[in-house]
């Protein structure tokens, strides 16, 4: 029960932007990417949820090849995924951007939502249940009837990861979750983190603190210039002179 | 849940109580009731205009072609071969949606702007389809002699029989855009790229809204051909359809009953407007001038931030959509 | 055989003006990601004028006009458009208010008559077949211009602000290019050669008032065929345009002969030529 990206090559025109990176995370595993910026972290996520083509390699969800087939297909194998930047619209109420995640579960027909058959008001039952509570999770419960554009970016980040969440994913990837976030929420996060991850969610994490990412994460990889740099455990990514140099010596504590 | 239940039917409760209140003051009045009915048909294509470029941002330009699709097809099945309206019906729901599917599947990837060229060309290609059909279309003298319904058959009925089929397209819309489908329609209009990323396949299901909307002006042909008995190529051309076209965007293409409201003032407009050539001027400018003012319509616009000063710039910057309070607190 | 060859040269001549409409429409598509419908009202617009004042004066005025018209439309999307936020759609819609309204007007003023006007009695032969000497000056107008364009957008200033506000409209903004300028520059630009385009189809085959539309279309077809990266593609997908036409006019019956032109755009539409710029290639 993995998703195993294998010397993962992505190229725009001439620039090489993912070079030959290969990276496993299991469920309930959470492995986190770090590199500078521009070195092709977001890319990797593209091309796991095939938002890019690939050049080279292979990428695998529970052993089936994925690298072939659509973006939504993806999804609705069980992948999910927040973007570095939100994109969202800003004018609607984040109960209802919370609830544009829950297209992958929908079973009900075009025709059964028309005329609105009780399956289908079942299904937008439980949705809707199922948003309070992970609204409620996330803390976002008092926000739920705010348009978006009235959120403070760091909580937008938290929407975005109630949308990934409502997917019910097997694996879930987040860009910078944590950016702009307090302290306090901080903690929150990490916590839900953990407990997706608990739950047997494979937690793929970009991130810039390295504070959060010793604290959850069980393996490291670093990317540089879209390639692999090392990998290992926090302890040993934190402890490895390369690293900091190139890296924690200036954005890391 | 809360209102939700109540606000999905709100809209087709409107129209069900203005009908109510007008039918007694209009019922005596042929010319009126007449106008009802237009009223009412071109409202259901507005509704069409509605769902393809209100809710999924396809801009099409041929609501009048499928009307006519359909139009054409209940004329031909009942004037020419003496066959049921409801024959009919099924053909005028069903033969929209078969051009208009394959057509959107083919033509559409991320961005719908294609598809609107693509009609252009539709509504060009069946106007002379139309005309050079032979005996079939009738040609350029069209169909005459089409039966009116026979469980509709005076015009007082036929206002009720047609804004029934208003309400009702209402209702079917309403359940549509408040269900996971129609909340996904509405990512993929504003970010193609976040929709796929929800898992929404956007190239297929913005077919699916462009081909349900294509059988909704089917459904209006259907009516429109057997409340006027005939049907001709200058009945339903393209210049219908930039009028349709502006009936939604004037009402607010994007609500429920923005359209209807549009088709409403734009059809009882008409009867005062001077000859038809010019027509095309006041259309074309009125709807630059909305496009201008109120983008989204009398019924999709915020008047009171509209209006509030300085406000209404912070309307306009929210709708960028980029760090609008970037920065955590 | 001859036959043949005749209408190949035909329809390459009448192309080379739909070549000219195809250059503002791959322009305008690369810059601002969206289409302006009233480009053929703005060609019909040129011709009426042409054909009601004429002589060199008239020339200037009808390309004048077109101009105007399109400066419309440009302050239309600087009202609905900026960088970070471009509803193409709407942009659309609002060229579409445009055609129909000057074609309304041609239909007001001007009447349902075809309108052309042939200078020239006398015809070249080439290999036995009638060439109108209008043709000869619509072919150097047209490589004058679409030459000229190529130089500038290629070798100046403005031509690589207008190409960096094609690849991202944001960065270019950021980077101080004056982005909304540069796309109104871009409708102008293409009311210019609409005019021209107006101008020559007065000429050669004439206009009336229900052909704008179906210029907007010879213009948008002729711009996919290739692709569009240029001028020069789209010269030629004109020129494909008008062999298409004038093959099918030449071979087909009636009905088909006319429709075929469109089916074949119809058919390059669906292979999907203009969505090439979709979601890859970038950050996301």
């Amino acid at each position: 029960m993995t998703v195993r990206a294998e010397n993962v090559t992505v190229r725009f025109g001439g620039v090489t932007a993912v070079d030959n990176v290969s990276l496993t995370m299991e469920r309930g595993q959470i492995v986190s990417i770090v590199g500078p910026n521009g070195s092709g972290k977001s890319t990797m996520f593209n091309a796991i949820t095939g938002m890019v083509r690939t050049a080279a390699g292979s990428i695998q969800l529970d052993g089936a090849r994925i690298d072939s087939r659509p973006p939504h297909r993806r999804i609705a194998l069980g992948l999910a995924r927040t973007f570095q930047t939100p994109r969202f619209d800003p004018q609607i109420t984040v109960e209802e951007a919370v609830m544009c995640g829950f297209y992958p579960r929908k079973a009900c027909s075009l025709f059964a939502s028309m005329v609105r058959t009780p399956a289908a008001s079942a299904e937008e039952k439980t949705f809707r249940e199922r948003c309070g509570s992970i609204l409620s999770d996330l803390r976002l419960a008092p926000f739920r009837d705010l348009q978006m554009s009235e959120l403070p970016m760091g909580r937008v980040r938290l929407v975005e990861v109630a949308r990934a969440v409502a997917n019910d994913p097997k694996y879930i990837l987040l860009d910078e979750p944590a950016a702009g976030l307090a302290r306090d929420e901080q903690k929150m996060l990490a916590y839900e983190v953990r407990r997706l991850a608990d739950q047997g969610v494979g937690v793929l994490l970009v991130e810039h603190n390295f504070n959060l990412i010793r604290e959850l994460a069980e393996h490291v990889v670093v990317l540089k210039e879209g390639r692999m740099l090392l990998e290992g455990t926090p302890a040993e990514i934190a402890s490895d002179r390369a690293f900091i140099d190139t890296y924690l010596g200036r954005a890391g504590q | 849940m809360r209102s939700n239940t109540l606000s999905r039917f709100i809209p087709a409760l409107i129209v069900v109580i203005t009908i109510a209140l007008i039918t007694p003051v209009i019922a005596a009045s042929p010319f009126w009731l007449d106008n009802s009915v237009l009223v009412a048909i071109f409202s259901l294509l507005a509704l069409s205009v509605g769902m393809a470029y209100g809710q999924a941002g396809i801009l099409s330009i041929a609501p009048a072609a499928f009307g006519a699709i359909g139009a054409y097809a209940t004329a031909i099945v009942t004037a020419r071969y003496g066959m049921s309206p409801l024959l009919g019906l099924v053909l005028a729901l069903l033969l929209p949606t078969l051009l208009a599917y394959p057509m959107a599947r083919a033509i559409t990837r991320l961005s719908p702007l294609p598809l609107s060229i693509a009609t252009i060309l539709l509504s060009i290609v069946l106007e002379m389809a139309i005309r050079e059909g032979g005996d079939f279309t009738g040609g350029y003298i069209g169909i005459s002699g089409i039966p009116t319904l026979w469980f509709a058959d005076s015009l007082f009925s036929m206002h009720i029989l047609s804004w029934a089929l208003v309400a009702g397209v209402i209702i079917l819309y309403a359940n549509l855009t408040v269900s996971a489908t129609g909340r996904a329609v509405k990512t993929a209009k504003h970010d193609p790229l976040r929709a796929t990323a929800d898992g929404i396949n956007v190239p297929a299901l913005l077919a699916v809204y462009f081909a349900l909307s294509s059988s909704v002006a089917g459904l209006a042909g259907w009516l429109y051909a057997h409340h006027l008995t005939y049907m001709g190529p200058d009945s339903l051309t393209m210049h219908v359809s930039i009028r349709i076209v502006l009936m939604a965007v004037i009402g607010g293409a994007s609500t429920m009953l923005g359209p209807v409201l549009g088709a409403a003032f734009l059809t009882l407009i008409t009867l005062y407007l001077p000859a038809a050539e010019t027509q095309g001027m006041i259309f074309g400018a009125v709807l630059i001038l909305v496009l201008l003012v109120a983008p989204n319509g009398a019924l999709g616009t915020n008047w009171a931030k509209l209006f509030s000063k300085g406000r209404g710039r912070t309307a306009a910057k929210t709708a960028n959509g980029k760090n609008v309070t970037g920065g955590a607190t | 055989m001859f036959e043949f060859i005749e209408y190949l040269t035909r329809g390459a001549l009448v192309g080379v003006t739909y070549g000219l409409l195809a250059f503002p429409v791959s322009l305008l598509f690369s810059t601002t990601g969206s289409v302006d419908v009233a480009l053929g009202a703005y060609a019909v617009l040129a011709a009426a004028v042409l054909y009601v004042i004429g002589g060199p004066l008239g020339v200037i005025v009808a390309i004048g006009v077109a101009v105007f018209a399109s400066i419309l439309v440009g302050l239309i999307s600087l009202r609905l458009n900026r960088p970070g936020h471009i509803d193409h759609i709407i942009a659309v819609l609002g060229t579409f208010g445009l055609a129909t309204f000057i074609e309304s007007f041609i239909l007001t003023v001007f009447g349902t008559n075809p309108m052309i006007r042939q200078p020239f009695s006398t015809f070249w032969d080439i290999g036995g077949i009638r060439v109108s000497p209008q043709m000869g000056i619509n072919v150097v107008v047209c490589l004058a211009i679409l030459s000229a364009l190529f130089i500038v957008l290629q070798k100046t200033p403005f031509g690589r602000a207008m190409r960096a506000s094609a690849v991202n409209p944001v960065g270019a903004a950021l980077n101080g290019i004056p982005v909304k300028q540069i796309w109104f520059a871009t409708y102008v630009l293409g009311g210019f050669l609409a005019g021209v385009a107006g101008v020559l189809i007065l000429y050669t085959t004439g206009a009336d008032y229900s052909t704008a539309f179906n210029l907007t279309i010879w213009g948008f077809g002729a711009a996919i065929i290739f692709g569009m990266h240029g001028p020069l593609r789209g010269f030629a997908g004109g020129l494909v345009i008008g062999i298409v036409q004038a093959l099918s006019a030449g071979y087909l019956p009636g009905g088909w002969a006319t429709a075929i032109p469109f089916i074949f755009i119809f058919v390059i539409l669906s292979l999907g030529r203009m969505n090439q710029i979709a979601a890859t290639g970038g950050r996301v």
